[in-house]
């Protein structure tokens, strides 16, 4: 039997315990309607009892413990981090959608369709004027469509510059925020559950922008990781990030556009670490979308290179003919083609900003006559026409069309806009489950946790199997579905 | 009568879009409507296959089956976050209070000698 003393004790702590816990519940509805707050619980742990050893049972206080769990928090701040990635992402692909018309109706691609048809206008009558000035306006068309993508492409490459600095700037704050709070937490050692949410507020706002990874330590602050790994805030003292443009060293293409690099405090280089949230999409779209149409120091880009063939096949198709035939005597030569595009050839990630009509070239300058053997008065129009479906691999990009190849370059935009849109309705869908799971979980004892998480296997478990039945009929129903070619 | 292909695939798209919506609540209660409504549809799926009038399936009914995968997808990543989450939980929250295996892995959560309140 304990002693009186012992149990006085033993009441005395007991009462001590549920003041704190009354306390806890105070702040709770005190705090019930801010943003970011969470239940905090006021644990009581059961004391061994051993009256032997002094032992005398019952309960004693444990710490305070903030049941806003860490895992729950980081769960919502990676949701938030892949939201704001895809909702960066379908406004950075809206923009480079717009660039590419497939329609026939605008830009190259309805250029190179004009262009086709005056080439074999100019084959019906290759010594008509009219025809053979039709033949360097579409050009001239094509060429400036040419400069208008790349101009448009160029321009969003400046737009996402600006954004990227306007992105590290508002990260910074953010820090610089939480930098003020940690200050806040050091003198209340984490027991201030308005401050909590405070902070955690702060960090979800963050998270949009970076993927941070976020630990409380003992004192109630926070240290603010990017990714994991280069410091953002450790205590006191924040890790400024800033945004820089630079070419890599042994460049290809030393004149391309330069790259969008983030650098930490210590000025080493963190792009890397930068793979979501609104930065994230940022510097993909900078640094990996765009250069595939405009280069950069590793490529030429597929938009360059595709000005620069098509320059070169139609150039070589003139030049390979003649404007006039030799005299009969000998005595006049045979005038030869000559090239129809001019473009930098100093620079393969500047052919299709600088593409143009020679301005040199006339319209009586235009090679009609294909030397053969046999001669053929219209020949080269007519081979101009037929890179429209060419059947010669040397008049192919890729393998394909001209055509084909600027459709692929949009259907390359669209599918990745497509993507993101899909993965910013999920990203939303998935920021919810979050949070309702960050929501179930608070204030559940581990008891009752531990016991639910079996549930939850199981559920998966099931769910998952029934999902791999419904992809397989969906295989099935989509093969129905589609005619037999 | 046979079934209007485009109306029961249709039907499939519900089943799947209520099964996303309870996997974005991941109670288990909600999972457990997840998993009945996931097969309602594949039920609706197979008896589709030998019963709906596929000849004369028609735009519409195209226009609905190249809707499903994107609904799949999404019911898929919503119930890989969810199974996510929870997996993680539960090797931090069984480690933390059981401990590790000789194998590395989280042991059984002990029934911990503990009370709480709740606010």
């Amino acid at each position: 039997m304990p002693s009186l003393i012992s149990s006085l004790y033993v009441q005395a702590e007991a009462l001590n315990a549920f003041e704190q816990a009354i306390a806890v519940t105070q702040a709770n509805v005190a705090n019930a309607s801010t943003p970011g707050y969470a239940t905090q619980t006021q644990s009581l742990e059961a004391m061994p009892e051993d009256i032997s050893r002094g032992a005398v049972g019952g309960v004693e206080t444990g710490a305070v413990v903030s049941s806003r769990d860490q895992y729950a928090e980081q769960a919502v701040r990676n949701q938030q981090t892949a939201l704001g990635e895809s909702n960066q992402s379908v406004d950075s692909l809206t923009s480079l959608q717009s660039m590419f018309d497939v329609t026939g109706t605008s830009g190259i691609s309805a250029a190179l369709s004009s262009l086709y048809q005056s080439f074999s206008a100019w084959g019906q009558t290759p010594s008509d004027g009219t025809a053979r000035q039709a033949v360097l306006t579409a050009a001239g068309n094509l060429a400036t469509a040419f400069q208008e993508t790349a101009s448009g492409l160029t321009s969003a490459a400046t737009t996402a510059n600006g954004q990227l600095q306007q992105t590290v700037q508002q990260v910074n704050t953010l820090v610089g925020q939480l930098q003020n709070l940690n200050s806040l937490a050091t003198g209340d050692n984490g027991n201030n559950a308005g401050l909590d949410a405070q902070i955690n507020a702060t960090l979800e706002n963050l998270s949009q922008y970076v993927p941070i990874s976020a630990t409380e330590q003992t004192n109630g602050t926070y240290t603010v990781l990017l990714d994991g790994q280069a410091p953002l805030l450790i205590g006191s003292q924040q890790f400024p990030l800033s945004f820089d443009l630079y070419q890599p060293d042994n460049s290809t293409y030393p004149n391309a556009p330069p790259l969008a690099q983030v650098k930490a405090a210590d000025c080493s280089d963190v792009t890397s670490e930068i793979n979501g949230g609104q930065l994230g999409a940022l510097v993909a779209f900078r640094n990996t979308v765009l250069p595939s149409y405009v280069g950069d120091g590793s490529q030429a880009g597929s938009l360059n290179t595709m000005a620069q063939q098509f320059a070169d096949t139609v150039n070589g198709i003139l030049t390979s003919g003649n404007i006039s035939d030799a005299s009969a005597d000998g005595a006049t030569p045979a005038v030869q083609g000559v090239p129809l595009f001019t473009y930098d050839t100093t620079d393969a990630t500047n052919v299709a900003a600088s593409l143009s009509v020679s301005p040199a070239i006339t319209p009586s300058q235009l090679a009609a006559i294909d030397p053969g053997p046999p001669e053929v008065s219209n020949g080269i129009p007519l081979a101009l026409a037929q890179l429209e479906n060419p059947q010669s691999s040397a008049d192919q990009i890729g393998g394909e069309s001209y055509t084909a190849a600027f459709g692929d370059m949009a259907s390359q935009a669209g599918n990745l806009l497509n993507q993101a849109t899909e993965d910013q309705q999920v990203a939303q869908t998935a920021l919810t489950q979050a949070q309702n799971l960050r929501q179930q979980q608070s204030g559940v004892d581990l008891n009752q946790q531990a016991a639910t998480l079996v549930q939850y296997q199981q559920a998966y478990q099931a769910n998952s199997e029934m999902l791999t039945v419904i992809n397989q009929l969906l295989l099935d129903t989509i093969n129905i579905l589609t005619p037999s070619t | 009568m046979q079934t209007d292909v485009a109306s029961g695939l249709a039907a499939v798209r519900l089943e799947m879009e209520s099964a996303s919506r309870a996997l974005e609540l991941a109670s288990p209660e909600a999972l457990a409507g997840c998993e009945a409504a996931l097969g309602r549809a594949a039920a609706v799926l197979r008896q589709g296959h030998r019963e709906w009038d596929w000849k004369s399936a028609g735009v519409a009914a195209r226009a609905e089956a190249e809707r499903l995968p994107s609904v799949a997808r999404r019911a898929g990543r919503l119930l890989s976050s969810a199974c996510r989450y929870h997996e993680g939980w539960r090797r931090i929250l069984f480690s933390m209070a059981g401990g590790y295996s000789a194998r590395g892995e989280a042991v059984s959560l002990p029934a911990p000698r503990r009370i709480s309140l709740e606010a």
